[in-house]
């Protein structure tokens, strides 16, 4: 005997489409170690009464429950929740509002609504969202493509490109990614913001592009909030390119090693000398990697 | 051709063996109660809720049974249900062994008859997914082979007619209902690998010849004559709880759109216009409206407010695979951590199982179901009629947690066997007076608050092995 599976009485009143919650954030872009306010409303659209009612308001992980008791049918009831925004938060960041409730003796529900700001990355490393290398003994842990094909960890090394090197190309000195292979060592350039200071004359990326030509508009963000657009049209990682700064004799594609040459590329964008930074747009190529469209990857980037 | 009024012509010169226990034409003289009826359109379709059943269910049984368990696969990490389609190329490994262990003349309908049934059971399989602690099943009632377990008015291409010469799907239905313990749903794939019908007629893959294809009646329109006639067939004889549909990719010549707004329309009409009226629900396959996600061979990371399933196998195929070996199937820890996991995230797991064609299933099959059915008999109540937390779960410790809600409890489902001290995070639910306690075991635990965490005292014997459900009383006012 089971006490606790579905009684198997059939109660039409209980099936009902969610009962909505509404979610607002204020502002809608909030800042880092600065205030911000959701305010939710649950409303019970349904024929019964919710009873041991929850509603959560949470920032990321974290949030507050407030006990609201019986909901009855037609009621709506607010909540607000007034909380700081962490001083080293960066990137996306869901607000979720989230209320559950009793329906029945056995039987508990929830209805959910989310929110998420996008808040600048304080480093290109905190913006690494894609996994492009892996070594020769590992293949799938990274996937630059979408189609589960890397960059070799072994062939990057042998080109001085160990994690955490320094290189220098064309004058200019980058910081290969201090990473494992399979983690996160690449940012595919969608339009988000990093932020930047010091000053400089030239801001120079290294990465390459897959799925074909990765090109798009970024801008440069002073201190004083002037912003510098610029263009990029980084080539196809495919084969050994003239233009390239780097050219590795292989890379790795799902079925295994293919023993095709692949470019990483050093592109950028002359900056107003002496300037004070604030930020970097990225250029909005692509999200996320996938077999067929372009994506534009940067590994490392240098103000000098 | 208007369907509906097919369906009514089909409902009235019904039905030898038919299992009817809300009769339609009784149910529509009572309708016109509180609700207005459904229209065939997807707006209206939207408006259907998610049954309650379905959502405090969490989980049920997939089962993938036909013709395709008599070949039963052509090696290992094959999906059987699909040797008809794989053995129709030359590149396929199934292309070669078929001829090589059948001969090129031995057609795929001429295992029909090899299809007895036999041994099959509905009640010892009801019994079987009661005692897994399943709330509802899905049974194949015609799989992308076209063969259906019942007998068909539209075709003869059925079990009534050939091979086992029963309505599988209505003893199980039947079995189901006297039993009253498990939910009866049914798989139907609305296209089908080959059909003269669809413009893939069905041939000797070695010679390229046309061949009959068994019990094939000719129709003008796959869809309106055949394949929506079956649907309300299905609806109208035996009143599932569940329809699950699939193949929705193999359309027929010039990929008209499926009509599935009309029978999705009538059935939920005729679930709802009853004395007692049931909630019944629908998949993501029928190419319009429907009430859950399906997420194949996959799980949904993250929490997701629409209700979603994972259908899963626990080898590599659905149908029966005689070359699997044990090593091949997810270990009952698996199942049951995905379990926590996927109803942790507002999901529901439909484990499948593939019976062989005397209609046995397997022992590692009836082994995996026994174990989470052992360890739901103990932990149930973080699962069934649970609703996700405001957070799913913990990771990186060194085991893995899940949370669930239930009436007056806060759960938090430990993937694995923790000793010493649980810890985790001093933002659940948790007054000074709130008691703890391990579903399985006696006493109330010992926990206390230090360093931003809570403390709980683990006993030395746990109840499982495979994961610890420590509930906390939690009244919600």
């Amino acid at each position: 005997m089971n006490t606790h599976r579905t009684e198997h009485t059939d109660r039409p009143e209980e099936d009902f489409l969610p009962p909505p919650v509404s979610l607002t954030v204020t502002p809608p872009v909030p800042e880092p170690g600065k205030a911000v306010t959701l305010t939710a409303t649950l409303t019970n659209t349904t024929r019964i009464a919710l009873r041991a009612t929850v509603l959560y308001l949470a920032v990321g992980g974290t949030g507050t429950g407030a006990g609201l008791g019986t909901l009855a049918p037609g009621r709506s009831v607010t909540r607000t929740w007034r909380t700081r925004i962490a001083d080293d938060a960066e990137g996306r960041i869901v607000c979720t509002a989230h209320a559950l409730f009793d329906v029945h003796r056995h039987g508990s529900d929830c209805t959910r609504a989310t929110s998420s700001v996008l808040l600048p990355y304080r480093s290109l490393r905190g913006a690494f969202d894609n996994a492009g290398i892996a070594s020769d003994d590992a293949l799938t842990v990274a996937d630059i493509d979408g189609s589960k094909s890397s960059l070799s960890a072994e062939a990057l090394a042998s080109a001085g490109l160990a994690p955490g090197a320094e290189v220098t190309y064309g004058g200019v000195p980058f910081t290969w990614p201090d990473m494992r292979p399979g983690s996160k060592d690449n940012a595919v350039a969608a339009g988000q913001t990093v932020r930047l200071s010091g000053s400089g004359s030239r801001l120079s990326f290294l990465g390459t592009s897959t799925w074909g030509e990765g090109r798009g508009d970024g801008k440069v963000v002073y201190a004083d909030g002037t912003e510098q657009p610029f263009s990029v049209a980084v080539p196809d990682w495919y084969g050994a390119n003239a233009s390239a700064a780097v050219v590795l004799p292989y890379r790795h594609i799902a079925a295994g090693r293919d023993d095709s040459p692949v470019s990483l590329f050093t592109f950028g964008v002359d900056l107003v000398a002496g300037k004070e930074l604030r930020s970097l747009v990225l250029p909005k190529v692509g999200d996320a990697p996938q077999s067929g469209v372009p994506a534009l990857h940067i590994f490392a980037m240098t103000v000098n | 051709m208007n369907v509906s009024r097919r369906r009514f012509l089909t409902t009235a010169t019904a039905l030898g063996s038919a299992v009817l226990l809300a009769p339609p034409g009784a149910a529509r003289a009572i309708s016109g109660g509180s609700t207005p009826d459904y229209a065939p359109t997807k707006a209206s379709l939207d408006t259907h809720p998610v049954p309650r059943w379905y959502k405090d269910a969490k989980f049920g049984i997939f089962v993938h049974w036909g013709v395709y368990s008599v070949p039963a696969g052509s090696g290992r990490q094959m999906a059987s249900e699909w040797y008809l389609w794989y053995q129709s190329f030359e590149t396929e490994p199934t292309w070669k062994y078929h001829r090589d262990t059948y001969g090129q003349d031995f057609l795929y309908d001429d295992f029909i008859p090899r299809f007895t049934a036999e041994h099959y059971d509905p009640d010892a399989w009801v019994r079987l997914f009661e005692q897994a602690g399943a709330e509802y099943f899905a049974l194949t009632s015609k799989h992308h082979d076209g063969f259906a377990l019942w007998p068909s008015e539209v075709t003869d291409r059925h079990a009534g007619k050939y091979g086992p010469k029963r309505d599988l799907v209505g003893e199980l239905m039947t079995a189901a209902r006297r039993r009253g313990t498990v939910r009866p749903g049914l798989y139907y794939s609305l296209g089908e690998f080959f059909n003269p019908a669809i413009g893939r007629p069905m041939k000797n893959f070695y010679t390229g010849a046309q061949v009959p294809m068994t019990g094939y009646r000719p129709v003008d329109d796959y869809s309106g004559d055949y394949e929506l006639q079956q649907l309300y067939e299905l609806v109208d004889r035996y009143d599932p709880e569940l329809l699950w549909a699939d193949g929705q990719w193999f359309r027929p010549a010039g990929e008209p759109p499926w009509r599935s707004e009309e029978p999705l329309a009538h059935y939920y009409n005729q679930a709802k216009n009853r004395p007692r009226p049931k909630g019944v629900v629908v998949n993501d396959r029928f190419d319009t409206h429907y009430d859950f996600a399906t997420y194949e061979q996959r799980t949904n990371p993250t929490m997701d407010p629409q209700k979603w399933e994972c259908c899963i196998t626990m080898g590599y195929s659905w149908g029966y695979n005689r070359f699997e070996v044990e090593e091949d199937y997810k270990t009952s820890e698996f199942l049951v951590h995905l379990l926590a996991d996927v109803t942790s995230k507002n999901g529901n797991l439909l484990l499948n199982i593939g019976p062989k064609p005397d209609g046995t299933i397997p022992d590692v099959m009836q082994r995996r179901l026994r174990d989470i059915g052992a360890w739901l008999k103990v932990n149930g109540a973080a699962i069934y009629g649970s609703t996700p937390w405001v957070r799913a779960e913990e990771e990186g410790g060194a085991h893995g947690i899940r949370y669930t809600v239930s009436p007056g409890k806060f759960n938090i489902i430990v993937l694995g066997a923790p000793s010493g001290t649980l810890s985790v995070p001093a933002d659940i639910p948790l007054s000074a007076t709130s008691r703890i306690r391990l579903l399985g075991h006696d006493r109330p635990l010992k926990w206390a608050r230090s360093d931003g965490k809570v403390h709980i005292s683990v006993p030395g014997t746990l109840p499982s092995e495979l994961a610890n459900t420590f509930t906390v009383d939690w009244e919600r006012r």
